[in-house]
């Protein structure tokens, strides 16, 4: 644990220089024309870069469920038909803009 | 009332040693001179920090030895970052420099914490650096202990945490771009060799090719930003028994994650429940998009490979944190295992 969380500090103070980075944002430009649309193409800034300190770091609180909400949630998430229906549908996504998304593999 | 302090004072002095003889374990008497004891080394404190100083921060106003490219090699942390845990670390009695008897300073902060970083960047014993940094074996393993303890209490909170509610919109935002709508990252699990296992434990943490292992599940991000960490389950496991112990799993089960707040839509469809990139073998539920076992359409190959594309972050993490801190290539180094 004390690994990852050195591992974060460093990856915190050089995320901007990161190879992977670069790549993805040089397709997305290709890809939507032009670098102000970046916040658009899906490589838009954690919002806790540069941030210092654990107050603005803490995460969210959990919400307040009963018990049959958590079971319906529960339910959602395991359900095996769903699955299968967002394997589908990903596909088809991906298939269907499969040009620019294979771009940086490229 | 004397007498009453003096006696209570014995019955617990008489109730510690009964524990002791109980459960074999002696307190080690601390302290003082011992008769036979070998004299402490004459290390020169002062030369090790001087070193230190002169090497990677600079000693008098002058430039130092090694530049930053050499610093990060070495320690695997930027200067910056570690400066700002030896900042912080100077409240605490690991950042204190004590004086012993004779009124002479022992050992300075910063060559404590360049002998633990020194342990954790390159695996080595706490005996190694003695001949760069002057310090005991002792005196570099305690420091080594307290600050693994220092980070977790002080930053574990902060950095190894899930998303919170702005951050899981970036997340997704940025995987929607990569193809992947809805995508909350990848999980996966890794193994690493406990050499040191006991013979006791082989049971459990044999793994199927026949080496004993401690599993870690992680979901990263593409910069390896790590969003969820479990760590300890014996190898023995498989990906999918680790998911039913994992902090995770009981998040999922009790409703309390993954968040519903952000809808996507795929393929005409829109949803709310965003998904983990996994590989086969994790369980075929909602939250988890796993490879199609049968790619016969051209539509289920290219997603199979793009798949496989985005998966690729989860899976290089493990040797990113070996080549950058060998103390992982040697798990548990700070636990021991209790004696029955």
């Amino acid at each position: 644990m004390a690994v990852a969380i050195l591992h974060h500090l460093m990856v915190l103070d050089r995320r901007g220089t990161f190879l992977g980075r670069r790549r993805m944002e040089e397709a997305a430009a290709v890809a939507c024309g032009s670098a102000a649309a970046l916040g658009v193409a899906g490589v838009a800034q954690l919002p806790h870069e540069r941030v210092e300190g654990p107050a603005a770091l803490a995460g969210a609180p959990p919400p307040d469920l009963s018990y049959l909400k958590s079971r319906l949630a529960c339910a959602d998430v395991t359900d095996r038909t769903g699955h299968f229906t967002l394997l589908d549908d990903l596909a088809a996504h991906m298939h269907a803009e499969r040009g620019a998304l294979l771009q940086p593999y490229l | 009332m004397a007498v009453l302090v003096a006696s209570v004072a014995a019955m617990a002095r008489r109730r510690a040693r009964a524990r002791a003889t109980r459960t074999g374990v002696r307190c080690r008497r601390i302290g003082g001179s011992v008769r036979g004891r070998r004299p402490n080394r004459v290390r020169d404190f002062e030369a090790g920090l001087t070193c230190i100083l002169r090497d990677y921060f600079g000693l008098d106003g002058a430039e130092p030895v090694y530049g930053e490219p050499d610093f990060e090699r070495r320690f695997r942390v930027s200067r910056a970052v570690f400066v700002r845990v030896y900042d912080a670390i100077r409240v605490e009695p690991l950042g204190q420099q004590p004086v012993n008897a004779t009124a002479r300073p022992q050992a300075h902060p910063l060559q404590k914490l360049v002998g633990a970083f020194r342990v954790l960047a390159y695996g080595e014993a706490a005996d190694r650096p003695d001949a760069y940094v002057r310090l005991s074996r002792t005196t570099v393993a305690e420091p080594t202990r307290r600050l693994v303890a220092f980070l977790i209490d002080t930053y574990a909170d902060t950095y190894l945490r899930p998303p919170n509610e702005a951050e899981a919109a970036a997340i997704l935002q940025r995987n929607a771009g990569s193809g992947a709508p809805g995508c909350l990252k990848s999980i996966d699990c890794s193994h690493w060799e406990w050499a040191a296992c006991p013979k006791a434990l082989a049971g459990q943490y044999q793994g199927r090719d026949g080496k004993r292992t401690v599993t870690m599940e992680t979901i990263c991000d593409e910069d390896l930003y790590i969003w969820h960490l479990f760590v300890g389950v014996p190898g023995s496991k498989n990906d999918t028994g680790v998911l039913s112990l994992s902090p995770l799993y009981r998040d999922v089960a009790a409703g309390r994650w993954p968040p519903r707040q952000h809808s996507y839509t795929s393929n005409g469809r829109t949803r709310t429940l965003p998904f983990y990139l996994a590989v086969e073998i994790y369980p075929k539920w909602a939250l988890f998009a796993t490879p199609c076992p049968n790619p016969y359409t051209p539509a289920k190959k290219t997603y199979n490979r793009l798949q496989v594309a985005l998966r690729k972050d989860v899976e290089r993490l493990d040797a990113v944190l070996r080549a950058r801190f060998m103390i992982c290539c040697i798990p548990l180094a700070f636990f021991g295992v209790p004696a029955h």
